[in-house]
């Protein structure tokens, strides 16, 4: 990948996006809906209660909205468009190219979160920032922290979708994985419920799966409850997650081309 | 050897198998699909020797199955050969797909490479990018291409919003954009109307002999085959059959073309009216009269007026007359059922 490259890869995104300009809309009226639900689910259960599991009211209220509010950055249909080239033969098509499909399927999901965070993730932290009493960050620093996990979050996200897109292929069943991985993520990631609040044995399965640096991680600094010396580990353990699920991702991508071209397609 | 070239396309013994799975009927047959499917072994290409050399005109023909999808796809480097060896430019495209994919140029006539949701321009500058072509040579190739492709008020359409035409003109000039010295074209002219057909003739017969791009494509189009090659590959059930030129061809069937008459009413004598014609005629069973005309047969309009003459001496009239140019896959049936008489 030339620079000239990566940059056409990553406008390509934000051209995509700006293409289904109605779905970009959607995304975001669906999301405030959740968020909205959410904040007034946990603001209610906190009627009566100073705190829940440790976490104060104004702690885990805008733990739920972050968690929530960045699946419009760093959420991806990845695995779907992959899937729907393998089933197509469109794959084929991918592969006359002298690139590495997967670097350049990165970074146009980065091109598209970057529009999504202008176009959507922006606009709704700024109304829910406004008008649902929320914890903003106290050190400055929190927020460099935070951009940073956010956008390993994003590359965690793109490594688990780009792995489902091929499992898809190699077991001839992309809607099912997909409903799995949205599911997973749910669940998982700290975006419905706040990991925080787990039982410690499931918490410890948790612990050692990588969705929870989609959300839990950029969301838990946010709200500071990730100590100033864990930040820097937290980081390392997402991009370790970023980087592992990258290279797992070029090892099934390969194998899965290598059965094509030798089996036939 | 002094004085020979390499070959562009090199293939010694290419052969290509698929394993096909079937499932066996009933429950039982579901059972013990479970545990192993049912296999058979289809055999796409027999080993194929061939040489291509560069800035030829290859026309690849024969019947659907007859393996021509598959050899496009070995020449592609996304299927590898199941024996044989095949370079092209001196590469094994399958196991040196990027090196070789900088080289080569495809496209698919049941398929576009551009990108549905953006403007034909944008996918070509993204393209450009993909490929390393230096913006001078970009703007100028892209000059070239879309005053001959006539792109120009197309390049700023979705793709999504062009007609089969107009993006297989843009899938075209996209393929060329980076230069290849091999053009690969997988039924270019498919679903294609006869205007655009013409123009997408005159631009490659025009590009192949300006930069001496190597043309292979496969087609089931007669009048593709007549413009665009001259050299013929056709291939039957995996095996070539048939090298040589177009003219070679036509040479081997005789021309093939038919003068067919609809009669008003039926001859009471059929077989007497053929033997009375002047060139070979026979009497086809959806009651027409067919003349067979060999290459060498000149003047059409004046065997047609001595036909026409002969028909009324015996009292009979023609409704309709017309010339029939037989189809590629008749020209393939009469061919093998020429090979098998042979043999």
């Amino acid at each position: 990948m030339t620079p000239r490259s990566a940059l056409a890869s990553l406008r390509l995104g934000v051209s995509l996006l700006l293409a289904y300009r109605l779905e970009v809309v959607i995304v975001g009226v669906s999301a405030s809906i959740v968020t909205l639900l959410n904040w007034s689910l946990w603001t209610a259960l906190f009627v009566g209660r100073d705190s829940i599991a440790g976490r104060t009211a104004a702690e885990l209220t805008t733990y739920v909205v972050v968690a929530w509010v960045i699946t419009t950055f760093h959420g991806t249909r990845v695995d779907e468009r992959l899937a729907a080239r393998f089933r197509t033969g469109d794959i084929a098509v991918d592969l006359l190219r002298p690139w590495s499909l997967q670097a350049h399927v990165y970074l146009r999901a980065l091109g598209r979160s970057g529009a999504a965070l202008l176009l959507t993730t922006a606009p709704l932290a700024l109304w829910t920032g406004l008008l649902l009493p929320m914890r903003g960050p106290e050190r400055p620093s929190t927020w460099l922290f935070f951009g940073m996990s956010l956008l390993l979050a994003q590359a965690i996200s793109f490594g688990i979708s780009w792995l489902v897109g091929v499992a898809a292929f190699r077991l001839r069943n992309s809607v099912g994985l997909s409903h799995l991985k949205a599911t997973s993520i749910g669940v998982l990631s700290g975006a419905l419920i706040p990991l925080d609040l787990y039982p410690p044995a499931m918490r410890r399965v948790v612990d050692l799966l990588p969705f929870q640096g989609m959300s839990h991680t950029p969301a838990s600094i946010f709200i500071e409850t990730v100590p100033a010396e864990q930040i820097a580990p937290a980081l390392a353990l997402q991009a370790a997650w970023a980087l592992g699920l990258a290279l797992a991702g070029a090892v099934a991508f390969r194998a899965a081309t290598r059965r094509m071209v030798v089996q036939g397609g | 050897m002094p004085g020979d070239t390499v070959p562009l396309v090199h293939a010694r013994g290419l052969r290509r198998t698929f394993r096909t799975f079937s499932r066996r009927p009933g429950v039982l047959g579901a059972v013990r699909d479970l545990f192993a499917l049912g296999s058979d072994e289809r055999v796409a290409l027999h080993g194929l020797d061939l040489d291509i050399a560069a800035g030829e005109r290859i026309a690849l023909i024969g019947p659907n199955g007859a393996g021509k999808s598959t050899t496009v796809k070995l020449c592609c480097g996304i299927l590898s050969p199941t024996d044989g060896t095949l370079t092209i430019g001196g590469r094994r495209p399958h196991l040196e797909r990027r090196a070789h994919v900088r080289g080569l140029g495809v496209v698919f006539g049941q398929r576009t490479q551009l990108w549905w949701d953006l403007a034909v321009r944008e996918a070509f500058e993204l393209l450009a990018a993909i490929f390393q072509v230096s913006p001078d040579d970009y703007r100028t190739r892209l000059d070239e291409l879309s005053s001959l492709l006539e792109l120009g008020p197309l390049l700023g359409a979705p793709v999504r919003e062009l007609s089969l035409g107009q993006r297989m003109r843009c899938d075209i000039a996209a393929a060329l954009l980076h230069a290849p010295p091999l053009l690969l074209l997988d039924e270019p002219t498919i679903g294609l109307d006869v205007a655009v057909k013409r123009r997408i003739r005159t631009f490659l017969r025009s590009w192949n002999a300006e930069r001496g791009t190597t043309l292979l494509l496969t087609t089931h189009d007669l009048s593709d085959v007549e413009a665009l090659s001259d050299r013929i590959l056709l291939l039957d059930k995996g095996r070539l059959i048939f090298d040589d030129s177009p003219a070679a061809l036509k040479e081997r069937l005789g021309g093939g073309r038919e003068l067919v008459l609809h009669l008003e009413t039926a001859p009471d004598d059929p077989e007497a009216l053929v033997a009375a014609l002047p060139e070979p005629a026979r009497w086809a069973a959806d009651g027409t009269v067919r003349l067979a005309l060999g290459e060498a047969t000149a003047a059409p309009p004046a065997l047609v007026a001595e036909v026409l003459r002969r028909c009324a001496a015996r009292g009979l009239s023609v409704r309709d007359l017309a010339l029939e140019a037989p189809a590629i896959d008749d020209v393939v049936a009469s061919f093998y059922e020429d090979r098998g008489l042979d043999s």
